[in-house]
């Protein structure tokens, strides 16, 4: 489950307010709020990274292999990659690419121009009804695999090579990839498979970005034009539950700089350092 | 199990000998923690090639076409993509145009029903190279195929040689789609040719690979199992059992011997263990007739 982006602002401001340290408007809270969950998302790859080079208990909770996974698990998707390579006989290699999935195993529009993802809500209203529509945005490659049709063959993985290799690997008999164990080059965005006899049914895994933190609000004639959080257009953090002290500390690390309150930087900067010497010993 | 259909208990294809070694003995933790596909791909195939000629019999598919008439089709271009084909593999798509009859299609489609690729099912007779024929079945516009390459008529009617370096067919099945697979027996008989599409018969006599079929086969694509008698680099090919477990040796030992830290007592050690799984192997394998 996400972490309540009103739960993260009233914390932050509790703590800020203390002592009339400072404030920090709802804007100022959105970019750093953003910074904060991309800057703990892009350390679960590293992190992994570290991890997979120590032992690991076997426990289901004290496995930080498997703790870090299940953090990913929410960014994690799947789709078909689309043929479009030419497939007149003079084609040459770089003509014969497939993209990377256009279309998520939700249904989700995969985008990779830049642009932030935007969801279209639906309208059960309108007549015939209209699907909720939503995009995510492409980060990272994941694995690629190629389900042979022939009904004995099973999925085969497809490995990630450089060009060089690429061209290596098909000059031997001994190492020239098959349709049990072909290679691909990633370049621009797009996969080249060999042998080149594939021309469909490739499948790939990837991470989609987390969505921009929002936390939205409508002003209160009522009460001096107070911020009043709106939940239906505000967009929670996308991390998981376990991580919301290490995202409100975070978050005041960042909110000590705009207010100028280096205590807190000092404070936050401890409280980040001392979580992460306690959770990678 | 890739192509081992009639003997798969008693022998595993290359690519699952592949596939358990990286999930066994490769990963974080393990003798092997960083080994890449490619590399595992290239020590099994060269590890196979260790094993003696005459001890490792290999087991392959392969397909034929049976009886061909002359003007039956082999392969096929694709002219026009067309629409609205059903996404299926084994969409058998009956066609017409072209100087000749009787051709069936197997269709691979995209998502919006454009053909992808053709194999040909039957290969019918009386096409020329370069015929274009029209394949009907698709719910949006009709695709092109253009006739590339004509299938060579057999020595004799319903003949098929098998490959050259088979030692003996163990099976020949008629699949045409994938619930739909029919295996054909060998006839014990002297009746030639078989009397009915369901058998095969081999004439040692003459030569132990041409099989010779029904003429009521006459076009239709075979597949036939055999055991060869050389090594290869086929992932497709089945190994005896018996000799996994020496492959598992043959590779950690290949591997690890090119790695430039490993401690030479370790090595010392799998090298002796390869060598004892080989010669196990072998003897095992010297001993077994798998005909019976």
């Amino acid at each position: 489950m996400a972490i309540n982006v009103d739960t993260v602002y009233r914390t932050v401001l509790l703590v800020l307010n203390k002592e009339n340290r400072g404030y920090i408007t709802p804007d100022e809270f959105n970019k750093t709020a953003t910074q904060v969950q991309l800057d703990i998302f892009e350390q679960y790859f590293d992190d992994l990274n570290q991890q997979l080079r120590v032992p690991q208990q076997g426990n289901d909770y004290a496995n930080r292999q498997r703790a870090i996974e299940q953090k990913l698990a929410p960014f994690k998707g799947y789709g078909q990659c689309e043929y479009t390579g030419v497939t007149t006989p003079n084609a040459t290699v770089n003509d014969k690419t497939f993209a990377i999935p256009v279309v998520d195993g939700r249904g989700n529009t995969v985008i990779n121009s830049g642009l932030e993802p935007v969801d279209t809500p639906a309208d059960p209203n309108a007549t015939p009804a209209v699907e909720a529509e939503t995009q995510v945005a492409f980060y990272k490659l994941g694995t690629v695999f190629y389900k042979n049709p022939g009904a004995s063959a099973p999925t085969s993985e497809v490995q990630l090579v450089t060009r060089d290799e690429y061209n290596s690997l098909n000059k031997s008999e001994l190492t020239a990839p098959s349709v049990y164990s072909p290679i691909f080059m990633y370049e621009d965005y797009r996969l080249t498979i060999a042998p080149d006899t594939i021309n469909d049914n490739v499948y790939a895994s990837f991470i989609r970005k987390p969505r921009n933190v929002i936390w939205n609000f409508t002003t209160d004639s009522n009460n001096n034009n107070a911020y009043s959080w709106s939940a239906a257009t505000s967009t929670n953090f996308e991390l998981l539950q376990s991580e919301q002290t290490e995202v409100i500390v975070r978050i005041l690390l960042y909110s000590g700089i705009v207010v100028k309150d280096y205590q807190v930087v000092q404070l936050a900067a401890q409280e980040v350092q001392q979580n992460e010497i306690n959770q990678k010993s | 199990m890739a192509t081992t259909t009639t003997l798969s208990n008693g022998f595993i294809s290359i690519n699952d000998i592949i596939n358990n070694f990286i999930i066994s003995y490769t990963g974080p933790g393990k003798l092997i923690p960083d080994s890449k596909r490619t590399e595992v791909v290239f020590h099994a195939r060269r590890c196979l090639q260790e094993f003696a000629y005459e001890t490792l019999k290999s087991q392959f598919t392969k397909e034929t076409t049976v009886g061909a008439s002359a003007g039956g089709v082999s392969t096929l271009s694709i002219g026009g993509v067309g629409t609205g084909y059903t996404a299926s593999t084994y969409n058998t798509t009956v066609t017409s145009g072209g100087s000749g009859t009787g051709l069936t299609v197997s269709l691979t489609v995209n998502g919006s029903g454009s053909i992808l690729s053709a194999t040909v099912v039957s290969a019918g007779s009386g096409y020329s190279s370069g015929d274009i024929i029209a394949l009907t079945g698709g719910a949006g516009s009709n695709g092109t195929l253009s006739v590339a390459s004509l299938v060579t008529p057999p020595p004799q009617p319903s003949q098929r040689p098998v490959s050259s370096d088979s030692l003996a067919v163990i099976g020949v099945k008629r699949s045409q789609t994938p619930n739909s697979v029919t295996f054909l027996e060998m006839t014990e008989t002297l009746d030639r040719p078989p009397t009915t599409n369901l058998e095969y018969y081999i004439d040692y006599s003459v030569s132990p690979n041409v099989l010779e079929f029904n003429s009521s086969l006459n076009g239709f694509k075979l597949e036939y199992t055999y055991l060869s008698n050389y090594l290869t680099t086929s992932e497709e090919a089945a190994i005896p059992k018996l000799a996994e477990e020496a492959l598992y040796s043959c590779i950690v030992y290949a591997i690890l011997a090119n790695r430039e830290n490993t401690n030479p007592n370790l090595l010392q050690r799998l090298l002796i263990e390869k060598i004892d799984k080989l010669e196990k192997s072998k003897s095992r394998l010297v001993f077994t007739n798998f005909s019976e």
